[in-house]
């Protein structure tokens, strides 16, 4: 119940602060806006092969925009030494990344829901008449995502160069979620039943339990001095 | 009986040796100011008591509690006084204390918060954003963050920092009253008077190494100068 009522805390000040300056969910949504422009010119929005690249420009786009969500993440925690506050009080660590999961997990979906249907909008291709099956997709993919992405934008944040490290070391690590994330999507978007893509559904199943127990289990050594 | 017991506490970032040896007893209801110059070791023995930093070897035990193994029993009962914040600055006064009250399973927080605010003259501005606070304010509400859980153990970094007389004199009261109330404290300051002034026991860190310790009725301020003089430029 204790871990309940920290959990909510942690979740609740993530939310305020998000609702009170902005900055995170804008800046997701105006880089997710920049890329999408960018692919609509770089590609023929009626081409046939923008139908059979778009699940891969789809997962660059989140992971784009993505990291500037998680590295906004504990750049927050930085000033005032926020952070050390937190771990000041009797709190385990673990509930203190499941609160930055949640928070990171929450505002990168919503960012993510909006972008489809500027995806479809930009590039013409119909996301939307598959949505019921793409969502379950759009969750495994984030989780996985998110669940490093939170654990290594607490190790960068006490780096130099934070905004290049946490994109160093996450994109490496996440690949295989990426991957088949897009291959999921493709399929979905091909109307291919769910036994052409299960192999693929396995996988990001799989990354995402290894990676979020993992992350869970050793946030505690990342925030310790 | 010792409510702190530091037994051989050294801690080393690469080669530098930041603490070495330190052993240090301080019973139940007594304060303990300790001096030292920027470099002595005492900010690191002050994160490391208040388990924000681990120890490379040593053992630390707060009212028998051992710091490595009890850790979140041990920090409920401490409260930290640091010059750094630890206060979110998008958040009001309010929300920022709301915060770290639910973090400790505060009971009654809506009237503790506005007690503490009242008590550290934030009422007025209680619902403005903390950036817009002076840097006085920020260390008055740093105070009310840190003691809204009722601490039994105050440890205090330095806390008049950047605080102007009438935050100092407050900052003052409130530890008379912890005092008062059968509290603990520890402070590391390099400010001779005030630590002197505000403490029952005093100790010199120089170098990682506790050099001396002493009571503080047992000499004058300025005896406690020469001594500090003596074991700080010894030591250097």
């Amino acid at each position: 119940m204790r871990h309940l009522s920290q959990l909510s805390a942690l979740l609740r000040k993530d939310i305020l602060i998000e609702l009170k300056s902005r900055e995170t969910v804008i800046s997701m949504l105006l880089f997710s806006l920049l890329v999408l422009l960018v692919f609509n010119f770089a590609f023929e929005a009626d081409s046939a092969a923008i139908k059979k690249i778009s699940p891969g420009l789809l997962w660059i786009t989140f992971l784009f925009f993505g990291v500037l969500g998680l590295n906004r993440s504990f750049t927050l925690e930085k000033e005032n030494d926020s952070l050390q506050g937190t771990l000041l009080a009797p709190v385990d660590r673990s509930v203190i990344y499941l609160g930055k999961f949640l928070s990171n997990l929450l505002f990168i979906l919503l960012v993510e829901l909006i972008t489809l249907p500027l995806f479809t909008l930009f590039l013409n291709v119909d996301l939307l008449s598959h949505i019921g099956k793409l969502l379950p997709i759009l969750l495994l993919g984030s989780i996985g995502f998110i669940s490093v992405g939170t654990l290594f934008s607490a190790m960068a944040v006490n780096t130099k160069m934070r905004e290049i490290m946490l994109p160093l070391l996450l994109y490496p690590i996440s690949t295989p979620a990426f991957i088949a994330a897009t291959k999921c999507t493709s399929a979905i978007l091909r109307d291919r039943p769910i036994e052409s893509y299960s192999n693929w559904l396995n996988i990001l199943i799989l990354f995402d339990v290894v990676f979020f127990v993992t992350s869970f289990l050793i946030f505690e050594f990342v925030v310790e001095e | 009986m010792s409510y702190l017991k530091v037994r051989s506490l050294s801690k080393n970032f690469g080669h530098l040796k930041a603490l070495q040896d330190v052993d240090l007893e301080l019973e139940k209801g007594k304060s303990i100011a300790i001096f030292g110059d920027n470099g002595a070791g005492k900010t690191t023995l002050i994160k490391i008591i208040s388990t924000l930093m681990n120890p490379t070897s040593g053992k630390i035990f707060v009212n028998d509690l051992d710091l490595t193994s009890d850790g979140d029993k041990i920090r409920k009962s401490l409260g930290l006084v640091s010059h750094s914040l630890f206060l979110y600055s998008e958040l009001n006064a309010i929300e920022n204390l709301r915060y770290f009250g639910r973090l400790y399973g505060v009971g009654d927080l809506d009237d503790r918060i506005t007690n503490l605010l009242g008590k550290f003259g934030l009422l007025p501005r209680m619902y403005d954003s903390v950036r817009t606070f002076s840097r006085g304010m920020l260390q008055r509400l740093a105070l009310a963050r840190a003691v809204i859980h009722k601490p039994d153990f105050l440890l205090l970094d330095e806390p008049f920092t950047g605080l102007d007389r009438s935050a100092s004199q407050l900052l003052m009261n409130y530890l008379e009253e912890h005092k008062a109330g059968g509290g603990t404290s520890l402070l590391v300051t390099h400010d001779l008077q005030r630590g002197f002034e505000s403490a029952d026991q005093l100790a010199i860190l120089s170098e990682g190494r506790m050099v001396w310790k002493s009571d503080s009725s047992s000499l004058s301020l300025d005896e406690f100068k020469k001594v500090y003089s003596k074991n700080v430029s010894e030591g250097v």
